[in-house]
C-alpha cells in the first residue's frame, strides 16, 4: 500500500518534473524512549545506513523522493552497578532493518539549504540483544512488530558538483510505534513501550537526469 | 515611533560625548562633523526601518496579540518563552471512601508550574516549522493534598509543520501537523496506599509511574482582521495518541478555541494589545485524566508597540473535571510571556 502510493506520486509527477537519482550513506545514532527495565537507561548506539534516492523535483523549491535503506539502529541498555556512580553500559540491542522513507525537501531561496521531513516504514531483518563484547546474543526479532514507522524532521546543505549534487544533511527521528510484541502468553504489550528515537547524519550524491540547457 | 525615539536619544547623547572628547582639535571637528554626518544618515535609514517593518504578526492594520491556548496561524521565525505559576485552592479531596461512600474528606491545594519554549522558522512564505519544549509541574501543596494528589512532573517536546492555506488582506488560514512527545512521572501515594491496604503487593501496585506518550496532531488556524482595533482567530485540532498520564493504545483528542483581539494601542494611549479567548479541549494540559472535557478562559494583556517584540502576562482560568474525585478543579494559572521577531 505504502510501496503503491509512493509510486504513484513519482509517477504521476513524472511528466512534470525532473528526476535524480543517487546514493546516500551515513551514520545513525540511535537509542530508545518510553519503558525502561528495572535500574537501566538507554544510551545511544551508533549504526550506519546506506541506500538509494530516486527524487523528483514537484516545483522550484520542493523535491519529493524515496530513499530505499539498510540501516541499523537500536540501543545500549546500562545498568546501575553497586559503588558505581553511572550505569555502566552493559548490553546492546541491535535492529537491522529494511526501510523506506518517503520524504519532502523545501529548499531555501538559495536552492543550497533545505528542510526535510518525512515518514520512514521499516522492516526489521535482524534483531538482537547481546553483551558489548559479542559473546552471548540472544536473537529477539519475535518479539519485535515486524513494522515500525518513524517520523523524520531534518535540515541539510546541497553543493553542486560537476554534474553532481552533494549533500550533506542532519535528522531527528522519532519512532511512532511501539516495538514491542509480547509473544502469546506474556504481558499487555502497554505495560512496556518503546520506541526508536536518535540522530541521523547523511550524505548523499545524485545525478539530475535532466539535460541542463 | 518610541524605537526611533528611544533610537534619536542614543544618538544625541553620542554626539555630546563626541562633542566633549574632540573640542579645540581641527582635525578632530572634521572627523566629528564626518562621524555625524555618517551618524544623522544611518539614523535617517534606521529610522524608516524601524517604522515601515512590522514582524510581530498582523493582518491590514491590526497587529494581533500571541498566547498560549489559542495558537495563531502566522508564519514568522520567532522565539517564545514563557514561564507559569498557578494554584486550584480549595481541593476537597476524599480520603477515605468505602463502598463508594465518602467518609473523610480533606481540602488542599494543587500548585502547578509551567515552562515553555518555542522556536519556529518560516522556510517559505507558505511553510514554517516548529520546536518545542514543555515541562510541567503539578503538585499537592500541603500534606493533605501532596498525600491524595502526588507529584506530577510532565517533560516532552513537539515539533510541526504550518502550512497557509490562504490569504487575503484581512484573514489567514493555516493548517498544522505536528508531533507531541512526552515522559510523565507520577507520584501517587493515595493509590499506593490504598492498594497495599487492599492486599496488593505486586509489581502493578507502584508507588512512582512513568508514562511514556506520543501525540501526532492536525488543526486549522484563522485569523480575521476586522478592523485596526478589533481581531479575532480561531483554532481547531485534532492529536491521535496518548495522553500523558494513562496508557493506552491510542486515543483521539481535540482542541477547539477562539480569542476576541483588541489592540488597544490604536484607539487610545495605552500601548497594549489585549487576547480574551477560551478553550475546549478533551486534553487537559495539568496532566489530569478527566471524565468529561476541559475548559480554559484566558486573558492576556502584553505591550505591543515594539515592531519584533511582544512581552505579556497571561492569566488563566482552567475548569477540569477529574475523574478521581468526580469534581471539578479550578486552576488559576498566570504565565509570563516573550516573544521576539526576527526579520
Amino acid at each position: 500500500m505504502y510501496l503503491a502510493f509512493s509510486a504513484i506520486i513519482l509517477l504521476y509527477q513524472a511528466g512534470l518534473a525532473q528526476f535524480e537519482i543517487g546514493l546516500i550513506g551515513g551514520f545513525s545514532r540511535s537509542g530508545l524512549s518510553g519503558d525502561k527495565p528495572n535500574n537501566a537507561t538507554y544510551t545511544t548506539l551508533t549504526g550506519i545506513g546506506i541506500g538509494g534516492i530516486l527524487e523528483i523535483k514537484i516545483s522550484q523549491y520542493v523535491h519529493v523522493g524515496i530513499q530505499p535503506m539498510y540501516l541499523q539502529r537500536g540501543s545500549k541498555i546500562a545498568y546501575k552497578i553497586k559503588d558505581e556512580r553511572d550505569p555502566v553500559d552493559s548490553l546492546k540491542f541491535k535492529i537491522n532493518y529494511l526501510t523506506l522513507p518517503l520524504m519532502v525537501k523545501v529548499y531555501g531561496n538559495n536552492q543550497k539549504t533545505y528542510l526535510i521531513s518525512g515518514f520512514d516504514v521499516g522492516f526489521p531483518t535482524i534483531a538482537s540483544i547481546e553483551t558489548l563484547d559479542g559473546s552471548e546474543k540472544e536473537n529477539v526479532l519475535d518479539r519485535l512488530k515486524s513494522v515500525d514507522v518513524v517520523v523524520n524532521f531534518g535540515f541539510g546543505v546541497r553543493l553542486p558538483v560537476n554534474q553532481f549534487m552533494l549533500a550533506f544533511e542532519l535528522r531527528y527521528i522519532q519512532g511512532l510505534l511501539n516495538l514491542n510484541e509480547p509473544t502469546e502468553g506474556e504481558a499487555s504489550p502497554l505495560d512496556f513501550i518503546i520506541r526508536t528515537s536518535g540522530f541521523q547524519l547523511f550524505s548523499s550524491v545524485s545525478l539530475p537526469l535532466r539535460k541542463s540547457k | 515611533m518610541q524605537t526611533s525615539q528611544g533610537f534619536t536619544k542614543k544618538r544625541i547623547s553620542m554626539i555630546q560625548g563626541l562633542k566633549n572628547k574632540m573640542k579645540g582639535n581641527k582635525l578632530h571637528k572634521f572627523t566629528f562633523y564626518l562621524l555625524l554626518c555618517i551618524i544623522l544618515f544611518t539614523q535617517d535609514i534606521y529610522s524608516q526601518t524601524a517604522d515601515n517593518e512590522l514582524e510581530v504578526p498582523y493582518l491590514d492594520t491590526h497587529q494581533f496579540m500571541t498566547n498560549n491556548f489559542v495558537k495563531d496561524p502566522f508564519l514568522k521565525t520567532s522565539v517564545r518563552n514563557s514561564l507559569g505559576m498557578g494554584k486550584a485552592l480549595d481541593v476537597e479531596i476524599p480520603l477515605v471512601v468505602i463502598d463508594g461512600e465518602e467518609l473523610l474528606a480533606l481540602r488542599g491545594d494543587i500548585l502547578f508550574l509551567t515552562l515553555d519554549f518555542e522556536y519556529q522558522h518560516r522556510v517559505k512564505d507558505w511553510l514554517g516549522v516548529w520546536a518545542r519544549l514543555l515541562v510541567l509541574g503539578r503538585l499537592g501543596s500541603g500534606t493533605e493534598a501532596l498525600i491524595s494528589q502526588g507529584i506530577t512532573a510532565i517533560s516532552g517536546f513537539d515539533l510541526g509543520w504550518l502550512f497557509k492555506l490562504h490569504q487575503t488582506r484581512k484573514t489567514q488560514l493555516s493548517g498544522s501537523l505536528g508531533l507531541t512527545n512526552t515522559s510523565s512521572t507520577i507520584v501517587n501515594i493515595l493509590d499506593f496506599v490504598n492498594g497495599i491496604i487492599e492486599g496488593d503487593f505486586s509489581s502493578n501496585n507502584k508507588l512512582v509511574r512513568n508514562i511514556p506518550s506520543l501525540r501526532a496532531n492536525s488543526g486549522l488556524r484563522y485569523a480575521w482582521a476586522m478592523n485596526d482595533f478589533f481581531g479575532t482567530y480561531l483554532l481547531g485540532e485534532l492529536n491521535f495518541g496518548q495522553s500523558a498520564v494513562e496508557r493506552n493504545y491510542g486515543k483521539l483528542f481535540y482542541r477547539f478555541g477562539g480569542v476576541l483581539d483588541f489592540d488597544l494601542s490604536t484607539r487610545t494611549v495605552l500601548p497594549f494589545g489585549v487576547a480574551l479567548g477560551s478553550v475546549f479541549s478533551s486534553l487537559p494540559r495539568t496532566g489530569d485524566l478527566t471524565k468529561k472535557n476541559t475548559q480554559s478562559f484566558f486573558l492576556k494583556i502584553g505591550y505591543n508597540t515594539e515592531t519584533n517584540f511582544i512581552i505579556g502576562i497571561e492569566t488563566s482560568l482552567d475548569v477540569i473535571p477529574l475523574e478521581s474525585t468526580g469534581k471539578s478543579l479550578k486552576a488559576g494559572l498566570t504565565t509570563i510571556n516573550m516573544q521576539y521577531f526576527f526579520h
